[in-house]
């Protein structure tokens, strides 16, 4: 049985596309067949996270036009032969296709792949309605500021209404030196205004960036950064595998003081 | 990548084969199914008032108010209107009630020939607050009528927030006034009511296309207006006309819920939902929302939350902002103080009714 999730957020850069790229690329790097949809019609990003850009040749519209194969538009990861792109148009927008379409474009790629994940649209008009018609779970992506967090309730609240109950959380770009400082809203604060399962904690890192404009997911990386460890982490806990999160902490202390620590005994 | 590859990729794909050709394992046959987009009826369309052209915002934004302000007031006395999506039992019918969409067109028609010189008196009008907030509550109403997908949103809320209130298989009566509803429409409400074990089971309707509708689906259908009893008609001014609405769920950042009697929340509201209410309002859990009390004017309304965390708080007509977040972690209620000028108090639970005591 095929897991169809889409990853969402409401407000936009809070790293939806980012947690999409990654995801994918773990859960296919622990042996899954993934499938990657990019769901942010005219505002094609994935294709470039995953460095994919220049290998594409039709996109999802044509599959829903009928124009091409279903596996002619699907762009193979030669890193990661399991893991696969259905790209977005860049030429049309939101209003290219209907929810029915997509909706009958997921099924059929669940019946090939063992996680379908749509990478979802910022905002929650009607590119928001096409992305989620399909899915049977989501991931709801915040980051620990007071905005994200709103729009991340106001999308909880959707998803319900539309029948996906099936709802996790992954709060991106925690910064643990603010939290410790009470200048950043800590993981408990998100989860006690959001109150759904918690599924990853991404701590803020700048190799993000690094990746991003090299076109290769952090999770490939033969020296795992700590977001990495953690996105890693977050496709074990959707596998069913217990894996304790992440012990994040503000900068290592140096050398002498950790020593001084040792002495005196507290930690 | 260079364009060579490119060009390769496309002459490695197979050619084309029929469907049936198909088969599980290969992906490489693999279609796209055909996916039949049902177009709303004609008639629908025809139903579905004009978007706002510029001549009706010319002026600002009163000017659209002005119709609707008329008639909120002269409504206050007339028939209640229904906002929201809603069930109520009736002699032991569970009824699902539409909000109209009738009174919409009316108003779109009448704006576009009220005359400039009323603009200030309406202006004048909207600055209090008070009966002008049920004005302008009225409008937006009118103005932003809810979209069909609003409206099965709402239902999946509501269903969602009464649970298991009713028995499994329980018949439906639903009440469509006015509203036309095409067989798509039936079909989605049947189909929501389902998922919920509830069964539609006849349509009460005022039109004919709607009527002809739900029989050819093989529904009940009853011809009729909605019953004054549903619609919670109260003749005594200012008190609240319908019973309690109690609700079992989160109460998410943009859901609003707005009900002609008391409202009941066993859970938190969150910040950015709204919660109005004719009578009083009573959480239990964290309040952060807007609640509005008392909406059509009863100033004995109150606010009552586990945790009164609301950063606005509206009784009757009167608005008060909470500069500081609470720092009790007992009950707290926010009404209108009646010693000297009225102005919205909040106190512990405990105080309060030791309070009214004396």
């Amino acid at each position: 049985m095929s897991r169809i999730i889409v990853v969402t957020s409401g407000k936009g850069g809070v790293g939806k596309t980012t947690s999409s790229a990654n995801l994918g690329m773990a859960l296919a790097k622990l042996g899954r067949k993934v499938v990657l949809v990019d769901a942010d019609f005219g505002l094609r990003n994935l294709d470039l996270l995953l460095g994919l850009e220049n290998r594409i040749v039709y996109t999802a519209l044509e599959v829903i036009a009928r124009e091409c194969k279903l596996d002619q538009a699907l762009v193979k990861d030669k890193r990661q032969p399991n893991l696969s792109l259905l790209a977005a148009p860049q030429t049309r927008n939101k209003t290219a296709i209907t929810a029915a379409h997509m909706k009958a474009l997921v099924e059929v790629l669940g019946r090939y792949f063992d996680y379908v994940l749509i990478d979802c649209p910022a905002g929650i008009e009607s590119g928001f309605q096409n992305a989620i018609a399909g899915a049977k779970e989501a991931i709801v992506v915040t980051t620990p500021e007071i905005s994200a967090v709103r729009d991340a309730d106001r999308v909880v609240g959707l998803l319900e209404a539309n029948r996906i109950t099936d709802i996790k959380l992954i709060v991106n770009r925690i910064r643990p030196a603010m939290v410790k400082n009470n200048d950043m809203m800590s993981v408990e604060d998100v989860l006690d205004i959001l109150s759904v399962k918690l599924i990853g904690v991404i701590p803020d890192d700048e190799q993000v960036i690094v990746s991003t404009n090299k076109g290769e997911p952090l999770v490939l990386s033969d020296k795992l950064s700590q977001a990495g460890i953690a996105y890693e982490n977050v496709a074990k806990r959707l596998e069913g595998k217990e894996v304790e999160f992440l012990q994040l902490e503000a900068p290592p202390k140096g050398f002498f003081a950790k020593l001084s620590s040792w002495i005196t005994g507290n930690s | 990548m260079n364009v060579n590859e490119r060009v390769t990729a496309v002459k490695n794909n197979p050619p084309p084969v029929s469907k049936n050709q198909s088969s599980a394992e290969d992906l490489s046959y693999a279609e796209m199914p055909e996916v039949i987009v049902t177009e709303a009826n004609d008639e629908y369309i025809g139903n579905i008032p004009a978007p706002l052209t510029i001549a009706d915002v010319e002026g600002g934004e009163l000017k659209p108010l002005k119709a609707e302000i008329k008639n909120a007031l002269q409504a206050n006395s007339a028939e209640p209107e229904i906002f929201q999506v809603r069930f109520k039992t009736l002699e032991g019918k569970l009824n699902l009630l539409l909000p109209a969409e009738k009174k919409i067109q009316r108003e779109f028609g009448q704006h576009q020939s009220s005359p400039k010189t009323e603009k200030e008196e309406v202006a004048k009008l909207i600055q209090i607050f008070g009966n002008n907030e049920q004005a302008a509550n009225t409008s937006d109403n009118g103005l932003m009528a809810l979209t069909w997908q609003e409206i099965l949103t709402q239902l999946e809320q509501r269903m969602a927030a009464s649970g298991n209130e009713w028995k499994p298989r329980t018949q439906v009566y639903l009440q469509a006034g006015d509203r036309l509803l095409d067989s798509r429409q039936l079909q989605e409400i049947f189909e929501s009511l389902q998922n919920h074990q509830l069964l539609l089971h006849c349509v009460v309707t005022n039109r004919r296309q709607t009527a002809i509708n739900a029989a050819s689906m093989g529904l009940c259908v009853e011809q009729g207006t909605i019953f004054r009893e549903l619609l919670g008609f109260n003749p005594i001014p200012d008190a609240p006309t319908d019973d309690p609405l109690y609700i079992k769920m989160t109460v998410r950042s943009g859901v609003e819920i707005r009900h002609s009697g008391s409202i009941i929340v066993f859970g938190d509201v969150n910040a950015g939902a709204e919660l109005i209410s004719e009578g009083d309002i009573i959480v239990c859990g964290k309040l952060k929302g807007m609640a509005h009390a008392g909406s059509k004017g009863n100033a004995q309304s109150i606010v009552l939350a586990s945790h009164l965390d609301a950063t606005q708080i509206r009784i009757a007509s009167l608005i008060a902002r909470v500069e500081s977040p609470s720092t009790y972690f007992s009950p707290e209620v926010a009404f209108v103080s009646q010693q000297g000028a009225p102005v919205i108090q909040i106190v512990q639970v405990v105080d309060y009714y030791s309070k009214n005591r004396n």
